[in-house]
């Protein structure tokens, strides 16, 4: 019980194949970065004058709906109390900021004129009508209480750790502050986020006519929220359960078990408005033609959404780690495929000479700011006490 | 006598605007002003059955943006007509031909003149977050590339698909569309856009909105057998300012079936209805602090910062 914290419980000097593998992913893509800022967007991408939007932006929209686990959990542990699920709740919180974070890099490289990406805390350029100024004030404020929620793990860390005296005297003062003053974070966390989930729903809304309409629908916003909460808890039992399976520290199965027991519900609701809207707007209509879009349609909901439904009521296989890892990383597809749907896939518009597909740079980009976020969480793994102690886990 | 008639007119809203539309150039500072469909907007009414397809304002349009200018050659060589173009970021306005109707080869082919029709309730200033496309006072819609931070979210707006993007720029690239010649620096050219100047044909006629969309009404009631009764452009996306006769069908001129209702209108009131004196915000965050509240009572985390509350008991040594 009384066990104090030991530094470097998962020393990051235990390389493995996936590590270098990691390595060279973030490599070619910090190359594929420098090639963008170099030579521009033109060089770079496969955007055209019809798709204004590529994987750049569809990789933060989906990194985003997959980071909402960190307010979900951040809901359910410090909001409503629910204590038994705390082990998840600083996995969860490294992987929304660090999926934030990287989102902002993404975009980064996305802006035009990334050097004015400042221009929204002007209030002078405000412009309050604007769904995607929504999302950006959104982003900051969330990064900015994500790194400051992430205060007292990194106060803990020097603390226990007496080779850093210095540290140690500025971290005392900050970590009893954080703790008394945590709550209203935590609070501003939800809120914001929830705010956030739906504007990146809310942005598609004026694309009208362009998106799809399987998609567009006034209600964006609502289903970005939900699908956020959605996606969020399968996210979360996913990355715990590949942490704990990559640092070999057994998984805590009864309790991510029983977070597993709401995704079906969740499902079930989420399945049924996206009927409803479907049925109220009368888009149904275009699933009687075999399009790519209402075969896109159809896999999303039927293998993203009815089938991890169906397997995930299951309780054996709910306590299955390989099974439950697999189930989740279903959701996440169906998520992301949804919100793939809604900013690309589903996108067409008028003069379009074939759908955008990403260049071998946007690939490449994308897939280097993956391998740095996983780099990150691990070392961060290594660093901080993210990942709980089997023992630890004993005591609760 | 139809045509003398007409230049007439054309000829008096010419002189008619000249004092109101020195107001366009100095404007470029003041942002969304003019509501929408305000009812002194300046708009520009084309008279595609006139166009005889001389490119004249395309040319125009180039000289005046220090774009490269067609030749007199190249501007007679009609192979140019051979494929549909779209405006891009070195050509704002084109000219497109389109030589059947209604399935059916017509005696002579029908131009149509592309550029961006300056929405009254604009698509792509409700999108840009940062204010740099907005609206000024005489319904123009223009950029200021100073304040784009380039996320072309004006771009999936536009319900027109107009706004285009120097992709090639690495570092300074502009969102490019027809700014109604209100972003001239010339006053000796700066007054009237230069495309309505150059148009040998005056296919163009600019003057206030609505004395255009009268004039319009008029010429259709007038030769109905010329004009379709469709003005683009009259409740196309809520209104535009610039305003359009056509004898064939727009959608066979590469004119999108735009809906009458503005997206906008329908893209604001659920933002706003979110945000409503911010209390919808502030009420969920309260209701959160209720619920983080009531809940307290169940027992309290039994969390491992705890443990090192008192970190220097275990570390004294
Ligand atoms: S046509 Fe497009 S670019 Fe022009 S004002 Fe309307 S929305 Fe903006
Ligand atoms: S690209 Fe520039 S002008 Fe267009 S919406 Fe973004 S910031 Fe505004």
């Amino acid at each position: 019980m009384e066990r104090p914290w030991i530094p470097h419980h998962f020393p990051v000097s235990r390389r493995t194949f996936g590590w270098w593998i990691l390595i060279a992913l973030f490599v070619q893509g910090a190359g594929f970065g420098i090639y963008r800022f170099l030579y521009g967007l033109q060089a770079s991408t496969n955007l055209n004058q019809q798709f204004p939007w590529g994987i750049w932006i569809i990789v933060d929209i989906s990194f985003i709906a997959l980071a909402a686990g960190g307010f979900v959990t951040a809901a359910l542990v410090h909001v409503f109390h629910r204590h038994e699920f705390h082990a998840l709740v600083r996995p969860a919180l490294t992987t929304a900021l660090l999926g934030y974070s990287f989102a902002c890099v993404a975009l980064a490289a996305d802006l035009g004129r990334y050097y004015n990406i400042w221009h929204p805390m002007l209030p002078s350029m405000w412009q309050g009508n604007s769904a995607l100024f929504e999302v950006g004030m959104c982003v900051m404020c969330y990064v900015t209480v994500l790194y400051i929620e992430f205060l007292p793990v990194f106060c803990e860390r020097f603390l226990t750790d007496n080779r850093h005296p210095r540290l140690q005297r500025i971290c005392r003062p900050l970590y009893a502050v954080a703790k008394k003053v945590m709550f209203i974070f935590i609070l501003l966390g939800v809120a914001i986020s929830c705010l956030h989930q739906s504007s990146l729903g809310h942005v598609m809304v004026l694309a009208g006519a362009k998106l799809h309409p399987f998609w567009q629908t006034p209600v964006l916003a609502l289903f970005f929220l939900i699908s956020a909460i959605v996606g969020g808890i399968p996210t979360v039992i996913f990355a715990y359960l590949t942490a704990s399976w990559v640092m070999r520290v057994p998984p805590q199965m009864k309790m991510v078990a029983k977070l597993a027991k709401c995704i079906p519900f969740l499902l079930s609701i989420y399945l049924a408005i996206r009927v409803t809207d479907l049925a109220i707007r009368g888009s149904y209509l275009y699933l009687e033609e075999l399009t790519w879009q209402s075969l896109v349609f159809m896999i999303e909901l039927s293998v993203g959404v009815l089938l991890p439904l169906i397997l995930l009521m299951s309780a054996r296989l709910r306590h299955s780690p390989l099974g439950l890892s697999l189930s989740c990383l279903l959701v996440m597809f169906g998520i992301v495929l949804y919100r793939c749907s809604v900013y690309w896939l589903g996108y067409q518009p008028a003069f379009a000479e074939h759908l955008y597909f990403p260049s071998v740079a946007e690939w490449g980009l994308s897939i280097g700011v993956v391998a740095a976020l996983l780099l990150c969480w691990r070392l961060l793994a290594g660093y901080f006490r993210i990942i709980e102690l089997p023992e630890e886990a004993g005591t609760t | 006598m139809e045509v003398s008639r007409r230049q007439f007119i054309s000829n008096g809203v010419r002189v008619a605007v000249a004092g109101s539309a020195a107001v366009l150039g100095t404007d470029s500072a003041d942002a969304s002003e003019a509501l929408p469909g305000a009812k002194d907007a300046l708009g520009m009414l084309v008279d595609l059955t006139k166009c005889i397809g001389c490119r004249q304002c395309e040319a125009a349009c180039q000289r005046v943006h220090g774009f490269e200018v067609p030749t007199p050659a190249e501007l007679l060589d009609d192979s140019v007509f051979q494929q549909q173009r779209r405006p891009d970021p070195r050509h704002l306005t084109v000219v497109n031909r389109f030589d059947a109707a209604n399935g059916e080869v017509t005696a002579r082919p029908v131009y149509a003149k592309i550029n961006c029709l300056h929405c009254q309730d604009p698509a792509c200033v409700s999108a840009c977050l940062v204010g740099a496309m907005h609206q000024g006072t005489t319904g123009a819609v223009l950029y200021d590339p100073w304040k784009c931070m380039g996320c072309r979210y004006c771009m999936v707006a536009c319900p027109f698909q107009i706004p285009v993007y120097e992709y090639n720029n690495a570092f300074t690239p502009q969102v490019r569309k027809c700014q109604f010649c209100a972003n001239r620096g010339n006053p000796q050219q700066g007054e009237l856009p230069a495309c309505m100047q150059a148009c040998p044909r005056q296919c163009l006629v600019y003057g206030k909105r609505q004395d255009l969309l009268e004039q319009a009404r008029q010429r259709i009631e007038e030769f109905p057998d010329t004009y379709l009764e469709h003005i683009y452009g009259e409740h196309e996306a809520g209104g535009t300012s610039w305003l359009y006769l056509s004898s064939v069908p727009f959608e066979q001129l590469g004119f999108l079936p735009v809906k009458s209702a503005s997206q906008v209108r329908v893209s604001e009131t659920i933002q706003h209805g979110v945000f409503k004196y911010f209390i919808p915000p502030l009420a969920w965050l309260g209701a959160l602090g209720v619920a983080m509240w009531l809940t307290h009572q169940n027992p309290p985390t039994p969390d491992h910062l705890d443990k090192i509350n008192h970190p220097t008991n275990q570390h004294n040594g």
